[in-house]
């Protein structure tokens, strides 16, 4: 007898009738739920998200099957994949059968689900929803006994995890008494094919034909009924986020990261600068809040929130999408709060991390684009005068502009007022123009140069802040002012190629800059010195050293540099030990985000925080590749009394104390 | 009723330094600011102009670029500005200033009342603190110097009640309008002009009233007005600083010291 069932066994195929009717019902509440969700998008402002589609539609595709976002947190992204590849692979069961019985067999006469395949699919089904059962049993106990730190438990996991550990619970129950019926006594080689199957089956062998057929029938259609309950359930429970997350992917920014809107300052018919009301934000920065999973991985990695600070990026995405239903006349920074907004580093570790492609950070930007432009207010008294310090001197010291190139004085480095021919403009920024420390920096990274026999040209008194902390303190008017300066004098005198030391200065002059009509090519030193070593025109005579590394925000997460810089290291004679929050999860020095300028009055100091991460390594080295992180670090190692225990030094110090020749 | 607030163009002085041969200062590449303390003038006006609708005027006496001065003046609120600009008006000490000033205030005054004339207690180029009282002399105002805290305004009855600054104590004081008041920077935190503002005051209107306007007696302006006569300028050597306490042994005693020494030199304040 060859393989297969008989389906709407003991229900008889006349329920198709109501079956489907019941099922159209169901799908009906669910688009009616998503339908009425709609106009809450609709109020923000429009957007281009379906450009490039075939690219978008690959991206989604392969972070929806592969999971490949859910599965970068292994705990518990592997329970999650596991769940949905079964639960999954069970829906597809469900539509087989559904094609074969109402519309192969009835219209074509074709019986598809027969000998070997129907074995496969008997098997496979089965253990798809063992595998489903188990992982979603994990996933209970982590959500209900483990209870890891902020994750917050809703009506929603009640809900949804009652019903799918039903549904598939039925869902065996009803098989096992089908086989115990039909197959464990007639084909016990057919029936060893659903193992679970038979698991359950075996508990209601011996019972009579008639109490078998009416336990079946009344399992069926309760597992029926729950599945429908889970179809219209979508939209009203977290369970949307089966669409809404596939969908953010279709809709995630294609641009470079860290890219901002450009404010067209010159347009006189814009009133409104920022998000001053949720009709300012994006309908993808609505939509955002449905994608979220409350998943809680950019809480997890968020350094205000890990610090005590009033930030959660997972709290901030949700509260918009709660006011965007709720009450979308409010006033938007008020409701979320101005130390929410201003806690944040613009570290980018949510962003990076989100598995539902949700944008943290342009949202607070926009925010505070609305506070600074529009209402002049600032995290504090000491950023004001920073700010308005660039305004006037260009630097955010009050410093006499004259004196930005003093540091150069002696060292073999051209300014280029006085035409000279140089190879690269080394665009030096603020901190290793001015600061006593970071200019170590700046003359290290010459004498490299210099080794190299590359020349070097910088700007001198007439290079000005390149306005990356005011743009992320929301000052677009300022930055646009001093970037305008900036991209004036480059252009004038042909550069054909820039190097920063500061990763701020290297994303905004390489990325931000462009928006603005700069267009030369523009390296972080890190990867401008591996260049040079590549072609041998670096060479160093290593010398061992102890260390760890700080991967910077800038550097690492928004560039995606990070290999590089530790393989100079290590061809320096440095011997890594990493730190847990290393590469893409790095964990930030504080200073992001304008936040160099601030004092850090709410919970603990991040910069602290980060340099134990280091001394936990056990190296007595902490290498960085960023002014401000260094600033941060030299501050962190002193607040946290771990002077002579370890010390942080600048990637290029340590390149230049290991100059061949 | 009118508010006007007279304030000037000044170097970036933490950035002024003495040329040692000529005793001069060197102006070369520094940066304008708006005189520091009149920010604070300014922004003791706008908080008046939202509280009661008073208007505000901005006034200032300097070259054609202190326009910079008077747009920046436009960007907060104030509701106009006029530049007093003359080449006759050009190397004027604080009495000529005063005059100039006054004049101008007058004029304002035909056109609508003034009620407050605010200034900040001194300039950070020239520090004489004398610009202020002597405009209220000429117009006969009474003046409040010192303010560091504006306690009443009531519109109706026309006085304002302030709180003095003075060395070691405060001194709460009321005059009825007109009167002229000088502001400290603690009397508050200036405003950071929202972009609008700052787009909106790039294409406003600064005027520009040169001695056409005032018909001053040119003998009473400029370099000719002015008597006083400055014979040197120079960076005063720096006194050695002098040891207070015993910071090692005893820290807090040391410090409770150094807070009463910079208390009594009026350095800091409680
Ligand atoms: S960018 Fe960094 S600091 Fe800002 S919300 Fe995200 S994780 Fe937190
Ligand atoms: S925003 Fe993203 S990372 Fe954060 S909780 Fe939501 S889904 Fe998770």
């Amino acid at each position: 007898m060859e393989a297969t069932r008989e389906i709407y066994w003991n229900v008889g195929h006349g329920v198709v009738w109501g079956m489907y009717l019941f099922a159209f019902i169901a799908i009906g509440i669910c688009a009616w739920g998503f339908w009425t969700r709609l106009p809450v998008y609709r109020q923000g402002k429009p957007l281009s998200r379906l450009d490039r589609l075939p690219e978008r539609i690959a991206l989604m595709v392969k972070a929806m099957l592969a999971q490949s976002k859910v599965l970068r947190v292994l705990d518990p992204g592997a329970l999650h994949a596991l769940f949905f590849w079964s639960f999954a692979l069970l829906f597809i069961g469900t539509l087989l059968i559904m094609a074969q019985a109402d519309f192969a067999a009835p219209v074509l006469g074709i019986v598809f689900l027969k000998g070997a395949f129907y074995k496969l699919f008997s098997l496979s089904l089965d253990v798809a929803g063992a595998l489903a059962l188990l992982m979603l049993g994990g996933l209970m106990v982590r959500r209900f006994f483990v209870k890891p730190e902020g994750l917050q438990t809703i009506r929603d996991d009640y809900v949804v995890q009652a019903l799918l550990f039903s549904i598939i619970l039925t869902g065996f129950f009803a098989e096992g008494i089908r086989m115990a019926a039909t197959e464990i006594g007639a084909n016990p080689q057919l029936a060893r094919l659903s193992p679970v199957g038979l698991l359950f089956g075996q508990m209601f062998l011996g019972m009579t034909p008639a109490v078998l057929s009416q336990a079946h029938k009344a399992t069926w259609w309760v597992h029926f009924f729950l599945a429908m309950g889970f179809i219209a359930a979508i939209p009203y429970t977290k369970l949307r986020h089966i669409f809404t997350t596939s969908a953010n992917y279709l809709f995630a920014d294609l641009g470079p990261k860290g890219a901002l809107a450009t404010i067209n300052l010159e347009d006189e018919s814009v009133e409104q600068f920022g998000a001053a009301s949720i009709k300012d934000l994006t309908w993808k920065d609505i939509f955002d809040a449905d994608a979220c999973t409350s998943c809680k991985r950019c809480q997890d990695r968020c350094p205000a929130y890990a610090t005590d600070k009033p930030l959660s990026p997972m709290k901030l995405v949700q509260k918009i999408g709660e006011i965007a239903r709720e009450t979308p006349e409010a006033n938007l920074c008020q409701s979320i709060g101005e130390d929410v907004l201003w806690s944040c580093t613009t570290c980018r570790a949510c962003q990076e991390t989100c598995p539902a492609s949700v944008e943290h950070v342009n949202k607070i930007l926009e925010m505070r684009r609305n506070l600074t432009l529009m209402e002049g207010s600032f995290p504090g008294d000491e950023v004001r005068t920073a700010i308005g310090n660039i305004e006037v001197n260009g630097n955010p010291f009050g410093l006499a502009y004259a004196a930005r190139g003093d540091w150069a004085e002696g060292l073999d480095v051209a300014v280029m007022e006085s035409g000279a021919e140089v190879d690269v403009l080394y665009f030096v920024g603020c901190y290793p123009s001015f600061d006593k420390r970071n200019r170590e920096i700046a003359a290290n990274f010459i004498k490299i140069c210099n080794a190299a026999g590359v020349r070097v040209g910088i700007l001198g008194k007439e290079e000005k802040c390149c306005g990356e902390p005011a743009r992320k303190l929301g000052n677009e008017y300022l930055y646009q002012m001093t970037a305008a300066e900036n991209i004036e004098l480059i252009k004038a005198y042909g550069v054909k190629k820039i190097v920063t030391t500061c990763p701020h200065c290297f994303n905004t002059l390489a990325r931000d800059y462009q928006d603005l009509g700069l267009d030369v090519p523009v390296e972080h030193y890190t990867t401008y010195i591996s260049g040079l070593m590549r072609q041998q025109r670096l060479k160093l005579s290593p010398e061992p050293f102890e260390f760890t590394y700080h991967d910077s925000c800038y550097l690492g997460r928004y560039m995606d540099i990070i290999e590089e810089p530790r393989e100079i290291l290590k061809q320096a004679g440095g011997q890594i030990t990493e730190m847990t929050r290393s590469g893409l999860e790095s964990f930030c020095c504080s200073a992001g985000g304008g936040r160099i300028f601030a004092e850090e009055k709410i919970g603990s100091r991040i910069n602290v925080a980060r340099v134990q991460m280091a001394k936990e390594t056990g190296a007595p080295l902490l290498v960085s590749n960023c002014p401000f992180c260094l600033t941060m670090f030299e501050d962190g190692i002193k607040t946290g009394g771990v002077e002579g225990e370890i010390r942080v030094r600048d990637l290029a110090e340590m390149v230049a104390e290991r100059l061949a020749g | 009723m009118l508010i006007v607030v007279c304030i000037k163009q000044v170097p970036d002085t933490t950035q002024v330094q003495i040329d040692p041969v000529t005793n001069t200062l060197v102006r070369d590449g520094i940066p304008f600011i708006v005189n520091p303390y009149d920010t604070h003038a300014l922004e003791a006006a706008l908080q008046l102009k939202d509280r009661f609708g008073f208007r505000v005027a901005a006034i200032s006496m300097g070259p054609p670029n202190a326009e910079a001065t008077l747009r920046k003046a436009l960007s907060l609120g104030v509701d106009k500005a006029i530049l007093l600009s003359d080449r006759v008006f050009g190397g004027a000490d604080t009495l000529a200033t005063s005059n100039v000033l006054t004049r101008a205030i007058q004029l304002l005054n035909k056109q609508e009342e003034v009620g407050l004339v605010l200034c900040g207690k001194q300039t950070i180029d020239g520090d004489t603190a004398q610009v202020g009282p002597g405009i209220a002399t000429r117009l006969g105002y009474t003046q409040l110097t010192l303010v560091d805290r504006v306690e009443r305004v009531d519109s109706l009855s026309r006085k304002i009640r302030v709180r003095r600054k003075l060395e070691g104590r405060h001194e709460i004081v009321e005059a009825p309008f007109p009167a002229m008041i000088t502001v400290v920077r603690e009397l508050n935190q200036p405003r950071y002009p929202t972009v609008p503002m700052r787009l909106d005051s790039a294409d406003a209107e600064v005027t520009v009233w040169n001695n056409e306007v005032l018909k001053l007696d040119v003998a009473t302006i400029g370099l000719k007005g002015s008597p006083t006569w400055v014979s040197r300028i120079f960076s005063p050597e720096r006194e050695k600083g002098e040891v207070v306490g015993d910071g090692l042994n005893d820290p807090v005693a040391a410090a409770n010291l150094l807070i009463d020494k910079l208390l009594s030199k009026d350095l800091i304040a409680v």
